[in-house]
């Protein structure tokens, strides 16, 4: 009896050990004598090496080798830091990453975009990057279209890393074929699709699902139709007019010549079948570029890129941003440290090689980096030198909504519920004329920024 | 003496600090998020981590007076009624089948819980491929045998998404249910079904006069628990659909998510969540009350 009493009562002290283990905090306030305040990051410096946690959500493998190589290096060169990069997903950055912030567990350095800044600042806890951004653009030049959305309320937000812009992707081979000249217009667009959609192809792939994917696309061409502002740095929303009206009727009637399921699609699927060939056109980044010969079975010359078509008293453009990263640390040995990695992370002969951890997607966001030779001489970008050039000319006249009239520190409430291409769902699904559409539109975000 | 009393003691609280651990645990993982959703469904807090304002009730009247809160409602009784009709109806002719002592049976008995043990996100990745518009197994059988032209995007689809869904749920879990009615059945009297097929009695009155009401407490047990977690699941709907097109499978859960993370009002999501749990409450007390087992 005595033996099973002290049989309970160890299990009893086991299992509350376990449960106080499972609920231990974050130990990575230093050494003894230090308060054991939550603190976001890696290791406060109180040994010799200063811990830099980044947090980034580029999840493919070949992005997530090659910003651990940079970081490598970095810390190679720099053994009082280290650079810690973690990859995370954009579907937790914006459930669970504000938690892991306020609990403590969030990260030193955070990558975003540009509607991303705005809600985590309202957590309190970014700092700002004035004088790391004033130094670098002394050195390299940002480019205003991709530091401009991190500037608002007298203070920078966020360093630019790379941009991404949308252009129209085309498979010559099939426009040879067909004898169809690349579109110019709407109108060239418009009859282009009808006549390369066969039996056995479509002659566009387009996303049309509730998501990010088609919200930018769409927004593409709300730009070319020339409705490019949707809401105002006093948050006005100013989406109900008749030049967006025309931009979702355009996408409307092309749809009829996109698959069937492209009420499903989101980034991947239009790149698919565009390099299946079930598909003459479709409308992206530069993404498309890497993976366009293994995936298609056809050289690098059939893949034909040209800037957004423009709608008839409509403005060149597509849509624009540069992902950039978030300082969350006050400690101000870990800023120091910060401010050195990203120096060395924007040096052309570094800033080439991390640009192409996805060639042709990342494009460089300050003058140095658009001349650096590690940018240029990288093989994919050299088999695709002109379709770069396009890409990065269109970058030039790149917008993003939210960000063209000042800066609205709500369009995340716009973005998040992806407004834009639920106005499409209520075309594509429900039946709404596009005035109809776009009128909820402009009552839903009204609603949202209330 | 002394060493008695206190022998005493410890066996009167060694219960109690048996079952510590667990109250804790359970205190520390349903109690207290509970009391900060009620709390959270009092105030105006947007984005997850921010603080917002007291608002008292207001978040709570914005939820009864919202038509997509309601037409969620629709979805979800549409979903429920959907998994728990189709699940019951392959669960009971399931478990009739393998009810018989035979060599296949013995190894179908086994077998048939793999769509249950196969995690939900593969279940979904699986689906989304055979219902391919494009390239999906599904729509390549019906165009070799001519029965469409063109593929169909059944979980695109404006009408077809929800049914799609309630059927790869069913597919899902019915081996579950399949499971519990079967191990019920297997309580019931044989000496029983012997003297119904002395009487001449048929297969389907044995079934309706002996068998369904033999597995009266079982029947209940699935059909409190079942609505109960079928209303509540999330991810099979919003992995596959995202609670589209146009809104046409978002249930409840779904758009509490939505409210929560896509919206970033989380006090308001707190307060339909609170709205919804106190209609299932009344919902479970009913059924409960006119529907439980009666004792004789």
């Amino acid at each position: 009896m005595k033996r099973k009493r002290w049989v309970l009562l160890l299990a009893l002290v086991f299992s509350l050990q376990v449960i106080l283990a499972a609920c231990s905090g974050n130990n990575n306030s230093g050494g003894s004598g230090e308060s054991q305040q939550p603190s976001n990051g890696g290791q406060s410096p109180s040994g010799d090496v200063v811990e830099i946690v980044m947090w980034h959500m580029e999840e493919p493998p070949n992005r997530v080798q090659r910003f651990q190589e940079i970081a490598d290096a970095f810390n190679a060169a720099n053994p009082d830091i280290r650079v810690i990069p973690q990859v995370q997903s954009w579907g937790d950055a914006y459930t669970r990453f504000p938690a892991a912030i306020q609990a403590g567990r969030g990260p030193d350095l955070l990558f975003t975009i540009p509607d991303y800044t705005t809600l985590i600042n309202s957590l309190g806890v970014t700092q700002p990057v004035d004088d790391i951004v004033a130094d670098l653009d002394a050195k390299h030049k940002f480019l205003e279209a991709a530091l401009t959305p991190y500037q608002y309320d007298g203070h920078t937000w966020a360093v630019p890393l790379y941009g991404m812009v949308q252009v129209l992707w085309y498979r010559k081979d099939i426009l040879d074929e067909a004898g169809i000249e690349p579109p110019k217009n709407w109108d060239d667009l418009k009859a282009a699709v009808e006549t390369l959609t066969t039996k056995d192809r479509y002659g566009i792939a387009l996303p049309a699902s509730r998501s990010l994917a088609t919200d930018q696309v769409i927004y593409t061409f709300m730009i070319t139709s020339g409705a490019k502002d949707i809401i105002d740095e006093n948050n006005n929303v100013t989406f109900n007019n008749e030049k967006t009206v025309r931009a979702y009727q355009m996408y409307a009637d092309l749809l009829k010549f996109s698959p069937p399921d492209s009420n499903t699609y989101q980034w991947g699927e239009p790149q698919a079948q565009f390099n299946a060939g079930k598909a003459a056109m479709a409308i992206e980044k530069g993404q498309y570029l890497s993976v366009f010969e293994e995936e298609s079975g056809r050289p690098a010359s059939d893949l034909g890129v040209i800037p957004m078509p423009v709608a008839d008293g409509g403005e060149e453009g597509s849509i624009y941003y540069s992902n950039g990263v978030m300082v969350l640390t006050d400690d101000p040995a870990k800023k120091e440290a910060i401010k050195k990695f990203l120096d060395y992370l924007l040096e052309p002969e570094t800033y080439g090689k991390f640009l192409n951890a996805e060639p042709g997607l990342f494009l460089p966001v300050t003058e140095t980096g658009s001349n650096a030779d590690s940018f240029w001489n990288d093989p994919v970008i050299q088999k695709y030198k002109s379709q770069v050039d396009v890409l990065l000319e269109a970058s030039a006249k790149g917008q993003l909504f939210g960000f063209t009239k000042g800066v609205s520190q709500k369009i995340g409430q716009i973005s998040g519920p992806n407004y834009l291409s639920q106005v499409l769902e209520q075309i594509t699904v429900n039946g709404m004329s596009p005035a109809d559409a776009v009128a909820w539109g402009q009552q839903q975000m009204e609603n949202a920024v209330k | 003496m002394e060493a008695l009393g206190k022998g005493k003691l410890f066996n009167k609280a060694l219960p109690y600090l048996l079952v510590t651990p667990i109250v804790a645990w359970l205190v520390i993982t349903i109690i207290v998020p509970l009391i900060n959703v009620v709390k959270e469904s009092f105030y105006s807090t947007g984005f997850v981590g921010t603080k917002g304002a007291f608002v008292g009730f207001e978040n709570y009247q914005n939820t009864i007076l919202s038509s997509t809160y309601w037409n969620a409602w629709g979805k979800s009784l549409v979903w429920v009624l959907g998994n728990a009709v189709l699940q019951s109806i392959l669960a009971f002719g399931i478990a009739l089948l393998l009810n018989r002592k035979t060599r296949f049976n013995e190894f179908a008995r086994t077998w048939m819980i793999i769509p249950w043990v196969i995690p939900t996100i593969v279940v979904v990745i699986m689906w989304q491929w055979i219902l391919n518009g494009s390239y999906g197994i599904f729509n390549h059988l019906l165009q070799t045998l001519h029965l469409i032209e063109q593929p169909v995007n059944l979980i695109g689809h404006s009408f077809w998404s929800l049914p799609m869904v309630i059927f790869i749920n069913t597919w899902h879990w019915f081996p579950f249910m399949a499971v519990i009615i079967l191990a019920g059945m297997s309580t019931i009297d044989e000496e029983i079904y012997e003297a119904a097929a002395i009487d001449g009695v048929n297969a389907w009155q044995k079934f309706w006069k002996i068998t369904f009401p033999s597995l009266g407490k079982v029947t209940f047990a699935l059909g409190l628990v079942g609505t109960l977690w079928s209303f509540n699941i999330f991810d099979t709907i919003y992995f596959l659909t995202q609670g589209g097109p146009a809104g046409k499978t978002t249930t409840i859960p779904v758009l509490i998510y939505q409210q929560a993370f896509e919206s970033y009002r989380l006090g308001q999501a707190s307060a339909t969540s609170i709205v919804t749990a106190l209609i299932l409450i009344v919902y479970a007390y009913f059924f409960i009350k006119y529907l439980g087992p009666k004792d004789e």
